[in-house]
């Protein structure tokens, strides 16, 4: 559960449309509006989870970050999914359901499984429904991509041209003969320690 | 009176201004607080390697010992028609205020443009995170005039290019691979060993700085304690980077400062040089921060908490200080998240923030003061930790700020993280504390050495 204190404020006189803020938004909540040649960003502020991305990559100081009225709670309670289907589909991706996905907004892979499980069907929804990708982001994506392919059976689109790849390894993905190639990596002893602790999930 | 027996404070490494950091520099360090002293490392283990340099802006000797080691580096694959990018990780920069390493960098242009006659030679900065890292790092070292324009900053959400490696398909960075060849800068210092676990360090950047952020998220999370190290070593492995890398340079370091500099075409061979200066360098200031009991950490640098030292040691390495994370073959779990969880060192027991970056969670454990309204503006706008304020308390001053936690924690014991290395700057306990633990730790290489290097493929006979 992550408690957004900030929203996005646009300063339409210093936004020079070059689409940056819209593409890194991991939430889809800003959107280029008007003509190509003269869109400016406007930003649907109940979307957004404070990642500061767009701010960071704005060099016009177009955007401002101001103090929300009220803070805004983001994060899915993982009961309010079918307990079942949330740990079997943590099984299935072979991510153990208390692995913490997000540090940043302290998400643990069984809030990830229960909000795709509760509707949450691509990158941006999950993000918006836990609020993963509100922080770095170099640590959630791997699991938060899993749980999703896992779920639907393929990869899921991005919103925009190069803005996820689809690459989301676990270490079952990996041949045993390559492992046994690399010992000091230790990857066939950590990938059985993982499906161990995983079998015992729900017992 | 105890501090006339030690050393007085030493200078830390300058701190460059960021947009990730304070909107004004701090007012107080350890030199403003009385009674603070140092204690020099090579005083406690006179055995660590003895630095040629120790920080500053004077680099004459950075650049005639980089010069040094490329004297034997075959460059013939460099044509005068190629493309190079020298790649370089933020990273290096937080080391001894980032002079030798942009020494380095520069040294390496200047030799590759005279051996070869190529002038196409690019620097690619590559940021952790923020968009506005990279050009910060280029402005403040001059590397538009060193380079003659071409640099440009990388950063994990730039455009990515598809890797076939031995896991699958992973992504690099367009930027960083975007010329004939590539040419690899590293440095030893060991950093979060909790994370690459000194397995293959030398190619942890092909999964980091040069990767895309899908990718660096797999080694994180995905995979496990030790296994995550693969994924460097399967890009570096690839054919795709094979064909691209000349040599690669390390900036050699223990915990006294710049020892100097090794390159090789090889990137294996010079790992195994990496892997062995690194366990036997850091090995007993590693078992030092382990034995602390009891302590209140300052944090007082320009970069994020994990990463700043004192003494050449990160606080990372402080605050996960309860393993041995050299020993390879006794993991208790299968993940670095789990581990990390039961080595947080119960020693810390308050902290004091005096200035730091944001963007890197961190936990907040123990009582802790910030010495700023700036600094905690600063953290509350920390999108990695958007609680760390509730929890932490605002006491305007370091002065007041550490008596509050001295207070709270219990403990007189001070230890500075600002960037120092070669010495700590510290309480007159804790030199006095440290002084008293140090031969505790004298035997750790003479009985674990052979054992780390072993479970890492390499003879144990290096240890002698």
């Amino acid at each position: 559960m992550k408690k957004i204190r900030y929203e996005i404020e646009v300063i339409e006189d210093n936004c020079t449309g070059c689409y940056l803020c819209e593409q890194i938004c991991p939430t889809t909540a800003i959107e280029m509006q008007g003509p190509k040649s003269s869109a400016i960003a406007v930003v649907n502020n109940d979307k957004c989870i404070a990642c500061m991305r767009c701010v960071d990559i704005c060099d016009d100081d177009a955007l401002l970050a101001p103090e929300r009225a009220e803070p805004m709670m983001v994060g899915t309670d993982f009961n309010l999914a079918d307990t079942d289907a949330v740990m079997q589909l943590c099984k299935d991706a072979k991510i153990h359901p208390k692995l913490i996905a997000c540090s940043c907004s302290s998400t643990s892979a069984r809030e990830v499984a229960a909000a795709i499980l509760l509707g949450a069907h691509t990158m941006e929804d999950i993000a918006l429904a836990t609020g993963v990708q509100s922080g770095c982001q170099l640590y959630c994506f791997a699991p938060v991509h899993r749980l999703l392919t896992t779920f639907l059976g393929e990869a899921p689109k991005p919103p925009s041209k190069n803005k996820f790849y689809a690459t989301s390894y676990v270490l079952s993905d990996i041949d045993e003969e390559v492992a046994a190639k690399y010992p000091k990596f230790h990857i066939a002893e950590e990938r059985d320690a993982i499906i161990a602790r995983l079998d015992k999930v729900g017992q | 009176m105890a501090s006339k027996a030690f050393d007085p404070v030493i200078e830390p490494p300058v701190v460059m201004h960021s947009v990730y950091g304070m909107k004004e520099p701090v007012k107080e360090r350890a030199r403003d607080i009385a009674g603070m002293v140092s204690l020099k490392v090579r005083e406690l283990f006179p055995d660590i390697p003895e630095a040629i340099y120790h920080g500053g802006e004077d680099v004459s000797m950075i650049r005639a010992a980089t010069r040094a080691v490329l004297a034997d580096i075959d460059m013939s694959m460099i044509e005068p028609k190629h493309s190079v990018n020298i790649l370089c990780s933020e990273h290096g920069f937080g080391i001894l205020g980032g002079f030798a390493y942009a020494e380095m960098l520069k040294t390496v242009r200047d030799v590759v443009e005279e051996r070869t006659g190529c002038e196409n030679l690019r620097l690619v900065v590559i940021a952790w995170l923020g968009f506005k890292e990279s050009q910060e790092i280029i402005d403040f070292y001059g590397f538009d005039e060193a380079f003659k324009g071409k640099t440009r900053g990388a950063t994990p959400f730039d455009r990515g290019v598809a890797i076939e490696t031995e896991i699958g398909k992973l992504y690099g960075l367009a930027k960083v691979y975007n010329s004939d060849w590539i040419i690899h800068t590293h440095y030893d210092d060991p950093r979060e060993i909790y994370a690459h676990r000194v397995i293959d360090r030398v190619s942890k950047p092909f999964a980091m700085s040069y990767a895309r952020f899908e990718t660096r998220s797999i080694f994180h999370t995905n995979f496990g304690a030790r296994s995550g190290n693969f994924v460097g070593r399967a890009i570096a492995n690839s054919d795709f980077v094979k064909g691209k890398l000349a040599f690669s340079i390390d900036m050699v370091s223990s915990p006294d400062g710049i020892l100097g500099f090794e390159a090789d075409n090889d990137l294996d061979a010079l790992g195994d040089r990496v892997t062995v200066n690194i366990l036997s360098s850091y090995g007993k200031m590693l078992s030092l921060m382990s034995k602390i009991e009891d302590c209140v950490c300052v944090i007082d640098g320009g970069k994020w908490p994990y990463y700043i030292h004192a003494g050449g040691m990160i606080f990372g390495q402080m605050l996960w200080g309860k393993k041995d994370w050299y020993d390879i073959e006794h993991d208790d779990a299968p993940t670095t998240s789990e581990m990390i969880i039961k080595a947080l060192n119960p020693a810390i027991k308050a902290m004091v923030i005096n200035q730091q970056l944001i963007g890197l969670t961190i936990p907040n454990f123990c009582p802790t003061a910030v010495t700023s309204e700036d600094m905690a503006e600063t953290l509350r706008r920390d999108f990695a930790n958007p609680h760390y304020m509730e929890r932490a308390k605002l006491i305007e001053g370091l002065p007041d700020a550490l008596s509050w936690a001295q207070e709270k924690g219990g403990t007189d014991r001070v230890i500075f993280f600002d960037g120092t290395y070669g010495s700590i700057n510290c309480s007159p306990s804790m030199a006095t504390h440290l002084r008293e633990i140090a031969p505790k730790c004298d035997a750790v290489l003479a009985e674990k050495l052979p054992m780390w290097l072993k479970q890492r493929g390499l003879d144990p006979q290096l240890a002698h």
